[in-house]
């Protein structure tokens, strides 16, 4: 896998903080950052730190994966309503797939990633987890 | 020493595999072992876990309990004690000074001193800290022992994983547990060890006999000795220990060569519940004490590095110790927040499997 030295570096605040945006006119929550607020669009470069506390909006579970994620799997990849209001797309991890439902609280938990092959860096960033005690084992 | 605890976090896996799973496999080792050596269930790395990601989770829940006391901006140093980072060359606490959120002026820096990573760099934060040279120092201990022991070899039915954070501030109003005095014992002698490039673990001594422990008991015999010489302190003086636990047995050893009672140390001893968790091991043990403990109570931590050193410091718990309970989170919840895998799972997870270059082209 290639390296992507300069993407990586611009989206480690995304990808470790859950670093957003605050639009300063309507006070939305923006993730991920896009400088331009999607309600009212005005421009909106504040950053903003989501707390990574959110539900499970939907969920699939990913059995044949692409290449760089065959250690995860089978894994579930969920839309994930964040409780300041964006809805973003991560993999959840520490449930089996079966145990994972709609409504599901969950919070962000930094991961790996994936590694870029035998030369690249380990690549961490944001998965979501099953709240302590939400599921029952 | 006018430094202590403000907060502290913990992370472990959550997946776990019995011993008697992988015993099923390779019968290496009478089971009547099992009891003596307080081998019960120990932490499976999930494939996606490493060092740095459960550093992470416990720094957070560190920063997280003291949010409404500590800006981040005042952190000044983040030390990462562990012996398994994942990068060889490159420092894991750099990445964490990033995924923590600390201001890029922090002094960051991975410290290693084998089992005893993490008890090494509080002691050097705390320094810092009484110095003034900074106002607050993140210290985390993280292994994962698990991911570096060879499969069929005996440390496997106990090499876990897991990390404990600790915040370590100087003010009297805000520390759960105020650091006392420390003493440490330091030389060269084979225990477990790893060699550049190398994946797995080795046991320099073997795993069980008294030669096993000879190490332990070499350096933390004297380093109790010089503590309390030191500090003027007995065995008496203490409510609670927290000692070096990758068996049930050593903590028995520990206890008998340093004089302590057995109910000073036998109900922090978490071995049986999640392996060896290495440089977490004896501060996970701390941070049990620390969820229960009263006001007033002095701890005594004894942390032992494989070959490497002793330290042995004190510390005497506030009234915020209760008034800053945290209300979940606690050690024993996350022990009992768990997965059971089977041991070919283990082995997946924790990337022990020879496995095909081309794994997606079988079928496409």
């Amino acid at each position: 896998m290639t390296n992507k030295i300069a993407q990586d570096w611009r989206l480690k605040g995304q990808r470790y903080r859950l670093e957003g945006e605050e639009c300063p006119h309507c006070k939305v929550k923006i993730f991920p950052p896009r400088d331009i607020c999607p309600e009212c669009k005005q421009p909106a470069k504040e950053p903003y730190r989501l707390s990574g506390r959110g539900e499970v909006y939907t969920f699939s579970t990913v059995h044949t994966p692409p290449a760089g994620f065959e250690d995860y799997v089978p894994y579930t990849v969920a839309l994930v309503k964040l409780e300041e209001g964006p809805m973003i797309t991560a993999q959840l991890t520490d449930v089996a797939p079966e145990d994972v439902s709609i409504g599901m609280p969950v919070e962000m938990v930094t991961r790996r990633m994936r590694t870029q092959g035998d030369e690249g860096t380990i690549i961490y960033g944001y998965k979501f987890r099953p709240l302590l005690h939400s599921v029952s084992n | 020493m006018e430094t202590g605890i403000v907060s502290y976090g913990t992370a472990v896996p959550k997946h776990r595999i019995e011993a008697d799973e992988i015993w099923q496999v390779w019968k290496n080792i009478s089971p009547q072992f099992f009891d003596m050596l307080s081998i019960g269930e120990r932490g499976v790395l999930g494939p996606e876990e490493d060092t740095l990601t459960l550093a992470t989770a416990a720094g957070e829940q560190a920063l997280a309990r003291a949010a409404d006391i500590v800006p981040q901006a005042r952190i000044g140093a983040l030390f990462l004690g562990s012996g398994t980072s994942p990068y060889a060359t490159k420092a894991a606490a750099s990445v964490m000074v990033d995924t923590l959120g600390l201001s890029p002026h922090v002094l960051a820096a991975d410290v290693q001193c084998a089992e005893k990573s993490g008890s090494t760099a509080l002691l050097l934060a705390s320094a810092l800290v009484e110095a003034g040279q900074v106002d607050y120092a993140l210290v985390i201990a993280a292994d994962t022992m698990n991911r570096h022991t060879a499969p069929g070899m005996v440390l496997e039915y106990v090499a876990s994983a897991g990390a404990v954070a600790f915040l370590v501030g100087r003010k009297e109003a805000e520390l759960v547990a105020r650091l006392e005095r420390w003493a440490t014992h330091t030389w060269d002698q084979n225990d477990y060890f790893r060699v550049e490039g190398d994946r797995y673990i080795q046991p320099g001594a073997g795993f069980y006999g008294w030669v096993a422990n000879w190490g332990l008991l070499e350096h933390v015999i004297p380093a109790a000795q010089a503590f309390f010489e030191q500090s003027g302190l007995t065995a008496d003086d203490f409510s609670k220990f927290a000692v070096p636990q990758k068996t049930g047995i050593r903590p028995l050893m520990t206890m008998g060569k340093a004089g302590l009672d057995m109910m000073q140390v036998l109900p922090y001893v978490l071995t049986a519940q999640i392996g060896d968790c290495g440089a977490a091991s004896v501060p996970l043990s701390l941070a049990h004490i620390l969820d229960w403990a009263d006001a007033g109570e002095r701890v005594g931590v004894i942390d032992y590095g494989s070959g490497a050193g002793c330290d042995m410091w004190s510390l005497v718990t506030t009234a915020l110790v209760e008034e800053r309970r945290p209300s979940s989170g606690l050690v024993m919840e996350l022990l009992d927040d768990k997965i059971m895998v089977d041991y070919a799972t283990a082995l997946k997870y924790e990337q022990k499997l020879l496995r095909s270059p081309h794994q997606l082209s079988n079928f496409y």
